[in-house]
């Protein structure tokens, strides 16, 4: 594992410029089109809190999504098809379930680093303020989103041999994630008949797990630990996939 | 002596067609094995087997008498595997390629910065160790690649075209450190460039559609062709009359014609004076009689026909 740290420190080291610019040009971008515009929209939430305050942990994580994507893209389809670096990595000792946990889970660390550094410029021009607490539920909950996220896209580098397919698919992916995860909007302007099967979705239970720590300061057992089991669960098949795609 | 690899009935398939036709040889410790053949020979994919990236569809492939496909992660603890291509993270260094790989078969760091070194400096990339991979030239990311699979000291170097895109003197300083190294470690390479192969002058393995057409040293392999020469004649004017009158001499093998230049093959010198009587009145304008090459040995026409 430690390995594969060292290495992202070495690929954040040599492109330190565009990345520390994604990386506070993002949370601006999102405040100025989302956040501005949305609360002149949706003033409360039907539970009486602020859109603001509710809707700061959605903006989370779609900055943690956008910053993890090309992560994740770039060591599962790119160093896969293009350079072969996964190819030869698949000849040393590591298994395939270590090789795919330790890049995922390097990955998630480089993305809440990362995604923690916009969170605070974020709150920051969005004039939140929150506990120690609540940062450290939210870097609980970025954690975990990561490896829902990170799954997500492993599963689609690794299934396409085309650039196309991957943009329309993380574009797709990324469309429904925001509208069926309430990082935007919340589940009460949907049917409920569409509101039961988002409920469901591993992404959605990480949000409400979060929001219902904060908000109502209670510990939802299985909010957690099922995204928790779903994400462990998907690494081990992404770790089957990657066996099957290197014909291993 | 012990082999290191031991190849029984193995074969690979890609669809309907036959790649490699049960393949049945050993490797001994320690020896340097060049892999020759025309394109799609079944060379890459053989080496592909050895390394563990592809399985074969039926037969074993043993490493020190492990088999590769049921204890796969053992026996690949001894190789080491240089693909043709570059397959170098480019926006790593050409070090941090190296250490990464090193961590992961957990050496000690202190071990691997000093293999890299040594090696660097055998091969002459020293001063490119902090470049990004991605803006060093082939031959030297094929260098780093090299190094690469030496971090981990495996026993085994499987190389596919040990100095594919080098230049001259990168070239001899491969040869150097690999032929160094042969003898200690089992190196096992293909190569399209025939006379650094018959340079190396150790085991040569021809294939010819997935199966070994021949096996043995350089001078064992030429054994059967001592006798035969090369010629060229060029004439003044060579006629399709002239052409079809000398290449109706039984004695002449594989006769082709360029220009004005008449090829073929002869057991013995003595088929050229066959070639003046015929050609009487004839303008000859050179001549050049050699021994066989490696080269004229992958001729497949005249292997299939002369190499008894």
């Amino acid at each position: 594992m430690q390995a594969f740290l060292i290495r992202r420190f070495w690929l954040l080291r040599q492109r330190l410029i565009p990345t520390a610019s994604l990386v506070l040009v993002l949370p601006i971008i999102v405040f100025l089109t989302i956040s501005i515009g949305m609360k002149n929209i949706i003033m409360e939430t039907m539970g009486n809190i602020s859109y603001e305050e509710w809707v700061y942990p959605g903006l989370i994580m779609l900055v943690n999504t956008i910053i993890i994507t090309p992560i994740i893209f770039r060591d599962f389809y790119f160093l896969r098809l293009e350079s072969q670096t996964l190819v030869t990595l698949s000849l040393s000792p590591l298994s395939k379930y270590q090789i795919v946990i330790y890049l995922i889970f390097s990955a998630i660390v480089e993305g809440v680093i990362l995604s923690m550094i916009s969170i605070f410029i974020l709150l920051y021009l969005m004039e939140i303020s929150i506990g120690i607490l609540s940062l450290i539920y939210i870097i609980i909950a970025v954690s975990l989103f990561s490896l829902i996220i990170a799954n997500t896209f492993t599963t689609l580098s690794l299934s396409t041999h085309r650039i196309n397919h991957i943009f329309l698919g993380a574009s797709i992916i990324t469309l429904f994630i925001i509208y069926s995860s309430q990082l935007l909007i919340e589940f009460e302007f949907y049917p409920k008949s569409v509101i039961d099967i988002f409920k469901l979705l591993p992404t959605s239970m990480i949000l409400n797990w979060y929001r219902s720590m904060v908000f109502q300061g209670e510990f939802n057992v299985n909010l957690f630990f099922i995204p928790l089991t779903i994400g462990m669960l998907w690494t081990f098949l992404n770790s089957i996939l990657m066996k099957r795609v290197l014909k291993q | 002596m012990e082999a290191s690899i031991t190849l029984k009935k193995v074969g690979k398939l890609v669809g309907d067609k036959t790649i490699l036709a049960g393949l049945t040889f050993g490797v001994e410790r320690g020896s340097l094995v060049a892999i020759i053949g025309e394109n799609d020979a079944g060379k890459s994919t053989l080496l592909q087997l050895l390394a563990g990236i592809e399985n074969p569809d039926y037969g074993n492939v043993f490493i020190h008498g492990i088999d590769s496909v049921k204890r796969r992660k053992d026996s690949q603890r001894y190789t080491g595997y240089v693909p043709h291509s570059s397959d170098l993270d480019p926006e790593l260094s050409i070090e941090e390629n190296i250490r990464f790989i090193g961590y992961v078969y957990g050496i000690d760091g202190e071990k691997i910065i000093k293999r890299i070194h040594k090696y660097a400096k055998d091969l002459e990339i020293l001063d490119l160790l902090h470049k990004p991979a991605g803006l060093v030239s082939p031959g030297n990311k094929k260098k780093a690649m090299i190094i690469r699979e030496l971090i981990h000291d495996p026993s085994i170097l499987i190389i596919d075209e040990p100095t594919s895109f080098m230049d001259a003197s990168s070239t001899r300083k491969t040869w150097d450190l690999l032929r160094g190294l042969a003898g200690e470690k089992t190196i096992i390479y293909v190569s399209q460039y025939l006379p650094e192969v018959e340079q190396a002058n150790d085991r040569i393995l021809v294939m010819q559609n997935g199966k070994i057409a021949l096996d043995g040293t350089l001078d064992k392999l030429l054994e059967s062709t001592l006798q035969y020469h090369q010629f060229e004649i060029e004439f003044v004017k060579l006629t399709e009359e002239l052409y079809n009158k000398l290449t109706a001499i039984s004695t002449i093998v594989n006769p082709s014609k360029i220009g004005n230049t008449l090829h073929f093959y002869g057991r013995e010198r003595s088929v050229f004076f066959q070639i003046l009587n015929e050609a009487t009145g004839q303008l000859m304008k050179d001549l050049t009689v050699k021994k066989l090459s490696l080269r004229d040995l992958m001729d497949s026409k005249f292997a299939g026909r002369g190499l008894d």
